[in-house]
């Protein structure tokens, strides 16, 4: 298994993709914290979250990430060879699940280091000083956020093996049909929606009462997690590898 | 040693391999041969285990693809040349084989340098050629050392000089005792190559025997002489089947020296006198029924 994980790991660091995302997620993470910072919109009662809420907007590429991880494969054939070295295709999936959680945890934290090395001077010429264990907290849950939207995109990956499609899924799903939900919401009020997978994914790193509770968004993320990928290795077995 | 037992596979109405029985054994080259669309490539990737038989069964070394402790070590496969990621160098591509399959990274170099691609081995996979590609994807194949090689068109796109680098490094394979089994849809190339061969036609398995014994056929002689009529007056009197090849020549099917004879106890001049044998691809078209 241990050499599975890092065939995967080295699958990422042999290609652009990944540093192309990881750049992609320092630019927009630095943004949105930027954006937040500047704005004077930290008003919540944790500053430090609002700032890891901020700079949560990119882990969307993290689910990326993850996506590619598995749909690369198939879109260029190296499912093939993949398979071939390792029949077992349940491992194989699941090293891709434990490499893209790796790779989701070292991506937050570079999107961590972005936003609070953006805000704790910008805040600090004010006069307000951050850090201390309220920063390792919400450096932390924005870390794991990252982490759970990679294992998300390989869950979605091993569902929908076309990579545009399982991107376009990705996209349409979590930034358009969740957000068109919330603010239809003010009309239907509907009680389900903290328990959409992107809701409770926000869960993690929110201050927003109507969402759930981080544990609760962190256990209800990783059942999705955890259902999806059932079905994706469920599928994947029992199709013919092409 | 690949064993494969009355194996059937279907893809919804299309029938692609039916009821095939075949093997190939250790020490050999066996060539696998049908047309496009036989069902070679189904059968080559049922044998290692990426598609689900419908029923029968593909053994190799006595056990399914999937059941193997260490199957890179067993079975190398080459079956399409575009496995790349074009990102990819063709080093790391072999790396990340090894380290799958818990094969040491050097290895890479060594199968890098046994098809002479190192010299490319850190160039992107997307400035390859087909020739290139193909030597990355048997040298992935060749990386766990394995007892059993199983490769579907390798020549394909390989200029004359790589085909005899192909056909010299599998002969080798062979006589080191491993079980080559190697599918073409170009006879000429098989015929040099092989020890067996399997035919295959429309999903059915038309035959397996050694090459030798497919182009071994009747004795068949060429003969020409500037008095045609006389000689084959001669050869049908003496019983014997003819047919015309071009204005002064014919083919007749007996020994050479028999045909000599019979035109020196009639005084005919003959101006040629050559055996001919059927070539593999002659006894494939004639098993296949024609133009496939």
């Amino acid at each position: 298994m241990t050499g599975l994980v890092l065939s995967e790991l080295l699958k990422l660091r042999t290609i652009r993709a990944p540093l192309g995302l990881a750049l992609a997620v320092i630019v927009v993470s630095g943004l949105a914290v930027a954006a937040t910072v500047g704005a004077d919109a930290l008003e919540s009662s944790s500053r430090e979250l609002d700032i890891a809420d901020a700079a949560e907007v990119s882990s969307i590429l993290a689910m990326i990430l993850g996506i590619l991880l598995v749909t690369n494969e198939y879109r260029h054939g190296t499912i093939t060879p993949t398979f071939l070295v390792a029949p077992a295709r349940e491992r194989v999936l699941t090293a891709k699940l434990i490499a893209a959680g790796i790779a989701g945890v070292l991506i937050g934290c570079l999107a961590a280091l972005v936003a609070f090395a953006i805000a704790i001077p910008w805040l600090a010429t004010d006069g307000d000083s951050l850090g201390g264990g309220d920063t390792q907290v919400a450096v932390l849950r924005l870390v794991g956020s990252f982490a759970l939207a990679a294992l998300i995109g390989v869950a979605v990956g091993t569902l929908i093996h076309s990579q545009i499609g399982a991107i376009v899924a990705a996209f349409a799903w979590f930034l358009v049909v969740e957000p068109l939900v919330w603010g239809l919401g003010e009309l239907v009020d509907w009680s389900l929606r903290p328990y959409l997978p992107g809701s409770a994914l926000d869960a993690l790193v929110s201050t927003d009462d109507e969402l759930l509770s981080a544990p609760s968004g962190l256990l209800l993320s990783l059942a999705y997690v955890g259902v999806l990928f059932a079905a994706g290795t469920l599928l994947t077995l029992r199709r013919d590898a092409d | 040693m690949i064993e494969v037992s009355n194996l059937t596979k279907r893809f919804g109405r299309v029938l692609a391999v039916e009821d095939a029985s075949f093997s190939a054994q250790p020490g050999r080259v066996t060539g696998f041969l049908g047309p496009n669309g036989a069902g070679k490539t189904t059968t080559l990737r049922a044998i290692v285990g990426l598609l689900q038989p419908t029923s029968g069964s593909a053994t190799v070394l006595g056990k399914p693809y999937r059941a193997l402790d260490q199957p890179s070590r067993c079975v190398g496969a080459v079956l399409e040349t575009s496995n790349f990621h074009p990102g990819r160098s063709g080093r790391n591509h072999l790396r990340v084989l090894a380290v799958a399959a818990g094969i040491p990274r050097s290895r890479a170099e060594d199968v890098l340098k046994l098809v002479e691609l190192d010299d490319a081995a850190g160039r992107r996979v997307r400035g390859y050629s087909l020739g290139m590609r193909q030597r990355l994807a048997l040298a992935g194949a060749l990386l766990g050392e394995p007892d059993v090689l199983v490769l579907d068109e390798p020549a394909n796109g390989l200029d004359p000089a790589g085909i005899r680098w192909l056909r010299d490094l599998l002969r080798s394979a062979a006589a080191e005792g491993r079980t080559v089994l190697v599918s073409s849809h170009v006879l000429g190339e098989v015929s040099q190559l092989a020890d067996d061969v399997v035919i295959i036609n429309r999903g059915r398995l038309v035959t397996q025997s050694t090459v030798a014994e497919v182009t071994a056929g009747g004795d068949r002689t060429r003969v020409r002489s500037p008095d045609v009529t006389r000689l084959r007056e001669a050869v049908a009197a003496a019983g014997l089947v003819d047919r015309e090849a071009g204005t002064d020549a014919l083919v007749v099917e007996a020994a050479p020296a028999r045909v000599g004879e019979l035109a020196a106890a009639k005084g005919i001049v003959l101006h040629e006198l050559v055996a001919e044998k059927a070539t593999l691809e002659e006894a494939f078209l004639e098993l296949v029924g024609g133009g496939g």
